[in-house]
């Protein structure tokens, strides 16, 4: 039903959407910036790096806890930022118009159990997030649009570190002046990750994704609005770091998309991401953050021969707020 | 407890400090010797660590690993006997092995990474810092090894006291019987899984730390601050080891 409701959506939007250049759209949706989903990005962060200290017993310090008894576990947020990003648009014109942007993210989410499977432990989670796109700076007023991300993932952390995750994600761009819906996206997805202990206080994390991507996007009446649906084969690495009370976290990612459907037949995108963020966490609760980042696509073009090449730098502070039950 | 029967195959296989082995046969003369590496342990065989020393017994089912100022007893070949002290036990298959102490006992069936503390009141901790399997008392009946729930085994006829969750990253990172040997754990994988799991179902840590249960009624718990600590609690007999300890914590 939901999905129903979200072709008549879609067919609104096109017909009332026309005044907006749909390829600026496209390639803003088809640009490297979407969030991951919120227990990943958990698991990434985990650095797992207190300072070792030992106790006068051989056996070892006791310190009570208190456990949940199934495991159930909840949790939400608030993430804003505020970054200069200078080729919004994802394009390889001379028209990059570079701006600030101010987002604001809202978010939660559920673990819904923890299953101890002798040689592996499995989780699953269910999420969504909304968050408001602001373009604060320039011309691009007029794009400002708001999304929408929601995942049911299945998780399973093995002993020897690696953990595997299947889930299906819906992600789904809805423009604020025209209240219309520009791109939405069903992606199954399975990946694996694995997090390496370099030093007490530096944790590696490697991950590696399969996701196909069916997609609808704003285009002029008459084109495919599956244009944007890809294959998408993709690994990073990236550290931890803790120094003092900042957790420093240089990440590199290589994606490659492959093309199949439209004018995009035969596109491949082969995209560099390379990022630093540091954060500084006032409580367990609250971290103030600053990072920078760069994205490089080198693409082959399809059948309708359009470059879409681009390269874009971002950098910018954003705070977060989150609770977990 | 299979590994620990007279065993040629049974041998230290690491052996730090004084580690004295002492056969009761040959009381009163030429019973106290040192142990060595690599020596066959019969059974019947007690073993004493002095401060600071510390001995670890392989065979091919398992792990034993002895802590400081311990005296244990192998009575037979699935039966230990500790005095005092604290003891490690790797199991990598299920196995069945009964402990007992001066004045309780238990039955353990299954494998896992356990630590065994003697206490003052004469029963003992029984750490599991991951496992599966049970641990039956005459008086307590069955109960479930659960990874990082430490139970209180007391008296005889002897039953279970009260369960505590545990801290197993904290256990991990300051227990001698971890990290004072040369050969890391081969169930180190499988601790690693109890330390998510604890991690995905924790509420909060208390701001304290189990002592020794001197009594079947007394447990001690000695109270810690977080923050740096001005005015020490009486009860934390170490108030400056624990402000150190948990000072960033």
């Amino acid at each position: 039903m939901r999905i129903f409701n979200s072709i008549l959506l879609f067919a609104l939007a096109t017909a009332v959407a026309g005044g907006q250049d749909a390829n600026q759209i496209q390639n803003r949706s088809d640009s490297e910036s979407r969030p991951q989903p919120a227990p990943l990005e958990a698991a990434s962060n985990n650095s797992g790096s207190e300072n070792s200290s030992f106790s006068e017993s051989d056996t070892g310090v006791q310190r009570p806890i208190s456990l949940k008894n199934k495991g159930i576990t909840t949790y939400f947020g608030y993430d804003s930022k505020y970054f200069y990003r200078s080729n919004p648009l994802a394009t390889d014109s001379s028209a990059k118009q570079p701006t600030g942007m101010w987002t604001n993210t809202f978010y939660g989410g559920s673990g819904l159990g923890v299953f101890d499977m002798d040689s592996a432990v499995v989780t699953p989670y269910i999420g969504a997030s909304w968050t408001i796109n602001d373009y604060a700076e320039g011309d691009l007023g007029q794009f400002n649009y708001n999304s929408t991300n929601a995942y049911a993932l299945l998780l399973a952390q093995y002993g020897n570190g690696w953990s595997a995750r299947v889930g299906f994600s819906y992600a789904m761009d809805r423009s604020i002046d025209n209240d219309t819906e520009d791109y939405r996206d069903y992606s199954p997805n399975i990946g694996v990750m694995k997090a390496f202990a370099l030093s007490p206080s530096t944790t590696g994390i490697f991950d590696a994704s399969i996701s196909s991507h069916d997609t609808v996007s704003f285009v002029i009446p008459g084109m495919n609005a599956g244009k944007l649906d890809n294959t998408e084969y993709s690994m990073s690495y990236g550290l931890n770091h803790i120094y003092g009370n900042f957790v420093i976290l240089p990440k590199y990612k290589l994606s490659y998309k492959s093309f199949d459907t439209g004018g995009n037949d035969g596109r491949n995108d082969l995209t560099h991401i390379l990022s630093l963020k540091i954060d500084y966490p006032l409580s367990d609760s609250f971290k103030i953050s600053a990072f920078t980042g760069f994205t490089s696509r080198d693409s082959s073009t399809g059948q309708d021969n359009v470059n879409y090449d681009y390269e874009s730098y971002d950098a910018g502070a954003s705070l977060g707020l989150t609770a977990r039950f | 407890m299979a590994f620990l029967l007279n065993g040629q195959n049974t041998k230290p296989s690491y052996i730090f400090g004084k580690v004295e082995l002492i056969d009761e046969t040959k009381l009163p003369s030429n019973s106290i010797i040192d142990l060595e590496l690599n020596s066959s342990l019969a059974d019947g065989c007690i073993i004493a660590t002095g401060k600071d020393s510390r001995a670890e017994i392989i065979n091919k089912n398992g792990i034993l690993r002895i802590g400081s100022l311990t005296v244990t007893k192998w009575v037979n070949e699935n039966s230990i006997w500790m005095h005092s002290g604290s003891i490690l036990y790797c199991l990598e298959s299920r196995q069945s092995l009964n402990i007992s102490t001066t004045n309780a006992k238990a039955n353990i069936s299954g494998k896992g990474t356990i630590i065994i503390e003697a206490t003052q009141n004469g029963g003992f901790k029984f750490i599991p810092l991951e496992g599966k399997g049970t641990i039956s008392t005459v008086k307590g009946g069955t109960k479930e090894i659960i990874g990082g729930r430490m139970l209180l085994v007391l008296d005889n006829p002897t039953y279970f006291g009260d369960a505590y969750d545990i801290d197993i990253m904290l256990m991990l990172k300051s227990s001698r019987l971890i990290n004072s040997f040369p050969k890391p754990l081969p169930t180190f994988e499988n601790i690693g899984l109890a330390i998510y799991i604890q991690d995905l179902k924790l509420k909060g840590k208390y701001d304290a730390i189990i002592g020794d249960a001197t009594t079947n009624e007394t447990l001690q718990v000695w109270k810690f601050e977080k923050a740096k600590d001005t005015n020490s609690k009486k009860s934390t007999p170490k108030k400056g080891f624990l402000g150190r300890f948990f000072g960033s914590d």
